[in-house]
């Protein structure tokens, strides 16, 4: 371990820790100290995946028998790093000036970076879920200083917990099966022991299932609980928790996955067929969610779903020892991972700004806000979107081409079955992936372009936007340089699956085609497509710009200003006569009623017609929501609720001092266990 | 001298019901009147305006400010609701033909309610004419609406020569019959045409258009003008040699467009597509029919057996075999097959009209044997079926023999609320086929 591993692993936990507890004193120097410890953070992560250093662990202490703290550093664990500091640096200089809410936002906000770190870098299993458990503490917290209905607020954070406690659950048997091949709970760093067999299957299955509540895929998102969670938290708790929260499932998933033996057949099918449907759902979600930052949120699941797809075509191409593909496949979704993080919280920074700005969350809600305030939200927006809605060549776009170029090989796939899972879950994604683009144009046509304007003036606009514009034009610097410098992305997404896969993808794959100098095409498999962001980047500015050029060349800049067109009649002053976004999206709505299970009354009361229409947004529609699964959670919980109080009842039934003596027995009962098995 | 015909009851009625429609009301002498229609009796009643009216009654109040400011029309109920707003859609917008806007208050893709705006073509053709010749009045009434221009001619002169209580030859009236079924027909494979059009069944389109250039073509060879303007005189008609020879070569050109027609039909009605979307598309109710007081093939789709050619029969059609189409669906399609049978019957009717065409020596009975003397109002009307229905015309002469007053009650006007109803349900791609359905006329509503 050299000197700078050593440095920034301490500057990193330095910072965040000591910004935990200032936190409560000053939010400023606690962002700051949040901006350190991120920096620090992008250092190591660079470091260890560019100096290409064999993974080192760092062993502190036995905890118990079978069990070491330690922390492991390898350059697969360093990319995530580096994503979640890339992503936390942004939300720590946004939120210098966005955090106006009650103490304590500002350290639990660290406190679940710290959290993070200790999952990232966690060798042995106790610690992962020492941190897994504090990040969804933390964050619980965080969403209950959300700002709206306090009953609303709380059944937000409250499904947060159970989704986030079930997660654990499932994490914990998945790491029980593990403990039983290993022997010992330090597994967690990249080894080349394999878990096989039927336990494998059962890892295989609990740990889909735990790290899947946690990225919200399906069927786990049918009851909302993510973009309920995730939309009514502060925004910049919104971004760290759909930018890099759900990208911890992808991190958990993917590590224990390369502990499993010869993988199976249907593992690959699951997970293609999960992903497939969360794609396709968190598109058509999203796209007619009404709530600011609801749409971010159901984008996530979208972005999950491609990530965990991309993952399905690893699963099936390691089965058939299919190396390249697999290969390029894992890249894909490292890639993924990395762009979707980068862009979602720079669409939730943005939205966040704006809907405070506006003082509601509501897509419908056109309250005129003044210019000086979202300027900056413009450019970053649209290009946030085109993004998320893969528009080339910026970050969205290359990766998911990746996925898709990927699921294009399914015909490699040795049997039909596969053949036929791998083209439908292409065909689904693909859809998703044009569904997307109406809640990206939702997103910013009635979240950023169209509240009017006033021409109300901020004093020292400079300084009092200092903060946010900055923010803004980092992730929208970050964007672009994720698309552009796809080869760049690319070389760090294969360096860290290079202990994985046991082979270096970028040589395989980033090469020079065509004319294309090398190191600029990005091959999607031998022999198959290609694509190159960066000349394709440079092709785009040179037909936008060129073209001007000629056109302004001796002449003036001239811009002519006119009113909207509004079918030939006066520009109407009334918000109910422009068209909104529920209407923007209602067509779907109505469409998919079987799928959205979308019911319309129109109720007359006297000379007035309300119409109703029941779908899913009850957080902003407060309508019933008829969702199967919701239904099956409801009974659930009314299950336990009533188990437990007839259990209580059995157990205590009414002397304060029998349970109390109930208590002191269990309580020496487990020392004197424990005193024993140490022993 | 009577000049309201024999089969006009006179009397007050104090209400107006389902069965009894305000047709029109208008201003004369310092009286209000209102002409109803008992639909059960298939009677019109000349009435003081009764005491309760009706909403769609007010409306059609309002919309007879002579100003040429926008109205809209609109029976008063609100929309409230998550996501509710209004949509505007014309009066300068891709699909409406004319200049005349709606407001689609919908919560998207919905239509919870439909406001139509009229009056932006408001040429004040009544005011104008108040102090002309009948003779040049008449030529600012036809040209009001071009495609109805041989009913509202036909409405103005009748009235006119009933008031100057002229002698005209049975011939001239059966000549006007002739150009009133042309331009029904014309009119109604346009209302196909465009239906095709909107439903892109471009072949049926073109072949409706067709159809309708050869009807037109028609109108110019025997009437000397494609959309029949100054064919109907004061007392006559403008007659290009209708002789026997010419008018065989006319039945054959009429049964030439029949048999090509019922070709067309048979593939329109073999064609699933086009069926699919006029089939439960914007369906208008016999009750809300007869509330709002739909006219025409509108209101015959939706059941209701009103034919101003049987209910108010001036001649030819007292003479003459005809039939009323009515169908009882109340949908797109319905109003459809009621034109397409109109068409048809309408063709049969011409060949009626052609061959047994009296000479032009007879001269026709005056309408005026009905025993009731309105003198002293010195005021006559008239209701003719035009195309989209009924069209009633009011003309008060004074004693120079100038205009004093003109009402007119074109059948789009009235209609309107209907369509508006009619759509309520209904999604916005469903719009444009109602649209075309009712055979809506801006120009004709507006005049």
């Amino acid at each position: 371990m050299d000197i700078i591993q050593t440095v920034t692993i301490i500057g990193i936990f330095a910072s965040f820790a000591s910004a935990s507890v200032i936190g409560y004193i000053s939010k400023k120097t606690c962002y700051t100290l949040g901006i350190i410890g991120s920096s620090f953070g992008i250092i190591l992560a660079f470091w260890m995946l560019l100096a290409n250093t064999t993974p080192i662990d760092l062993t502190f202490w036995k905890v118990t028998q079978h069990s070491t703290f330690e922390f492991s550093l390898s350059s697969f664990n360093a990319y995530f790093l580096l994503i979640c500091c890339l992503v936390w640096l942004g939300t720590c200089l946004y939120s210098l000036r966005y955090d106006d809410y009650p103490r304590g936002l500002a350290s639990l906000l660290v406190l679940t970076m710290l959290s993070m770190v200790v999952i990232i870098l966690a060798g042995d299993a106790v610690s992962f879920l020492v941190g897994w458990e504090s990040m969804t503490i933390t964050s619980f917290f965080m969403i209950l200083m959300g700002k709206g209905k306090p009953d609303v607020i709380r059944r937000a954070a409250f499904l947060f917990l159970g989704f986030g406690e079930a997660s654990t659950v499932f994490i914990m048997l998945a790491f029980g099966g593990m403990f039983s091949s290993f022997g010992s709970f330090d597994f967690l760093s990249i080894s080349t022991i394999h878990v096989s067999g039927i336990t494998a299957s059962w890892v295989f299955v609990a740990a889909l299932v735990g790290f899947g509540l946690k990225m919200g895929i399906a069927p786990f998102h049918m009851s909302e609980w993510l973009p309920i969670a995730h939309s009514n938290a502060p925004s910049n708790a919104s971004a760290i928790l759909s930018a890099t929260l759900t990208l911890m499932g992808v991190y958990g998933y993917i590590n224990v996955l390369t502990h499993l033996g010869q993988s199976e057949l249907w593992w690959g099918w699951i997970t293609l067929a999960i992903g497939g449907i969360s794609t396709l759902l968190g598109a058509l979600f999203a796209s007619v969610s009404e709530h600011n930052k609801g749409l971010p949120a159901y984008s996530t699941i979208e972005n999950n779903g491609l990530i965990i797809v991309a993952i399905g075509v690893y699963l099936l191409s390691s089965y058939y020892h299919l190396t390249l593909l697999g290969g390029f496949a894992l890249v894909a979704a490292l890639y993924h991972a990395f762009s979707h993080s980068i862009s979602k919280a720079s669409l939730f920074l943005i939205m966040g700004w704006i809907s405070k700005v506006k003082g509601s969350f509501d897509l419908n809600n056109q309250v005129p806000i003044s210019k000086d305030e979202r300027r900056g939200s413009y450019l970053s927006g649209i290009i946030t979107v085109f993004s998320l809605a893969a528009v080339p060549p910026l970050a969205g776009f290359v990766s998911e081409w990746m996925i898709l170029e990927a699921l294009f090989q399914s015909f490699r796939f040795g049997d039909v079955t596969s053949q036929i899972i791998g083209t439908i879950t292409g065909a689904i994604t693909a859809l998703a992936a044009g569904i997307i683009i109406i809640a990206m144009t939702k997103a910013y046509g009635f979240g950023i372009l169209w509240s009017g304007t006033t021409d109300l003036k901020i004093k020292n606009v400079f300084q009092q936007m200092l903060s946010i514009r900055t923010s803004f034009y980092y992730f929208l610097f970050l964007v672009v340089g994720i698309g552009v410098m796809a080869p760049g992305v690319f070389f760090l997404a294969s360096s860290s699956t290079n202990q994985i896969l046991q082979e270096k993808t970028f040589d395989t794959f980033v090469t020079g085609l065509l004319g294309i100098p090398a190191y600029f095409v990005i091959l999607s498999g031998k022999p198959f497509g290609g694509f190159s962001p960066t000349f394709v980047a440079v092709f785009m500015t040179g037909l936008l710009v060129i073209p001007f050029i000629i056109t302004r060349w001796g002449t003036k800049w001239k811009v002519r200003r006119t009113h909207g067109w509004f079918s030939g009649q006066n520009q109407p002053n009334d918000t109910f006569e422009l068209y909104n976004s529920f209407g923007y999206s209602t067509p779907i709505r109505i469409m998919l009623s079987f799928l959205f299970r979308t019911k319309e009354r129109i109720i007359q009361v006297g000379a007035t017609r309300r119409p109703v229409i029941l779908s899913p947004e009850e957080y902003i529609v407060e309508v019933e929501v008829l969702d199967v699964f919701k239904k099956f959670y409801d009974i659930l919980t009314k299950f336990t609720l009533s188990l437990s109080y007839h259990t209580a009842r059995k157990v205590m039934p009414g002397k304060i001092f029998v349970y109390l003596i109930y208590i002191m027995a269990a309580f020496i009962f487990v020392l004197l266990y424990t005193f024993f098995i140490i022993m | 001298m009577g000049l309201i015909p024999s089969f006009i009851e006179r009397k007050d009625v104090a209400e107006s019901s389902d069965s009894i429609q305000i047709s029109a009301i208008f201003e004369i002498e310092g009286r209000t009147l209102a002409l109803l229609s008992d639909i059960e009796k298939k009677r019109t009643i000349l009435s003081t305006v009764p005491s309760k009216l009706s909403e769609e009654a007010d409306i059609l109040l309002k919309s007879e400010e002579k100003t040429g400011a926008q109205i809209n029309l609109d029976t008063g109920s609100k929309v409230e609701g998550y996501g509710v707003f209004s949509f505007s859609y014309g009066p300068v917008s891709a699909g409406v033909t004319e200049a005349g806007g709606f407001k689609l208050i919908t919560y998207g893709e919905r239509i919870v309610k439909v406001v139509p705006q009229i009056n932006f073509k408001k040429r004040g053709v009544e005011h104008k004419a108040i102090g002309m010749k009948p003779e040049d009045a008449l030529l600012l009434v036809e040209r009001s609406a071009g495609n109805f221009s041989a009913s509202y001619s036909t409405c103005f002169v009748t009235t006119i020569e009933n008031i100057l209580g002229l002698q005209v030859s049975s011939r001239s009236r059966w000549m006007r019959a002739v150009a009133i079924e042309l331009e029904r027909i014309y009119n109604h494979l346009h209302v196909f045409a465009r239906l095709s059009e909107t439903a892109t069944q471009n072949v049926a389109a073109a072949e409706a258009n067709v159809l309708k250039e050869r009807v037109l073509r028609i109108n110019a060879k025997y009437f000397g003008h494609r959309y029949l303007f100054g064919f109907n005189r004061i007392g006559s008609v403008y007659q290009n040699h209708f002789t026997k020879d010419r008018r065989k070569d006319l039945v054959n050109d009429i049964k030439n467009i029949t048999r090509d027609f019922s070709h067309l039909v048979t593939y329109f009605l073999s064609s699933r597509i086009f069926l699919d979307r006029l089939q439960n598309t914007a369906r208008l109710p016999h009750l809300d029919a007869l509330k709002l007081g739909a006219v025409g093939p509108s209101a015959r789709a939706s059941a209701i057996d009103w034919d101003d050619r049987i209910t108010y029969p001036i001649e030819p059609y007292n003479d003459i075999f005809v039939e009323i189409e009515t169908e009882d669906e109340e949908d797109t399609m319905s109003r459809t097959m009621v034109r397409i049978r109109e068409i048809q019957s309408s063709m049969l009717m011409l060949e009626q009209l052609l061959d047994r065409m009296p000479s032009d020596e007879t001269m026709s009975d005056k309408t005026s044997d009905n025993g009731l003397n309105y003198m002293q109002d010195n005021f006559s009307f008239c209701r003719i079926e035009s195309p989209s229905g009924d069209l009633i015309q009011v003309v008060q002469l004074d004693k120079e023999g100038y205009i004093k007053f003109l009402h007119i009650r074109p059948p789009s006007l009235v209609n309107w609320l209907p369509f508006a109803k009619s759509l309520e349900g209904n999604v916005f791609t469903d719009f444009q086929f109602a649209y075309e359905s009712f055979g809506l006329s801006y120009a004709d509503s507006d005049r």
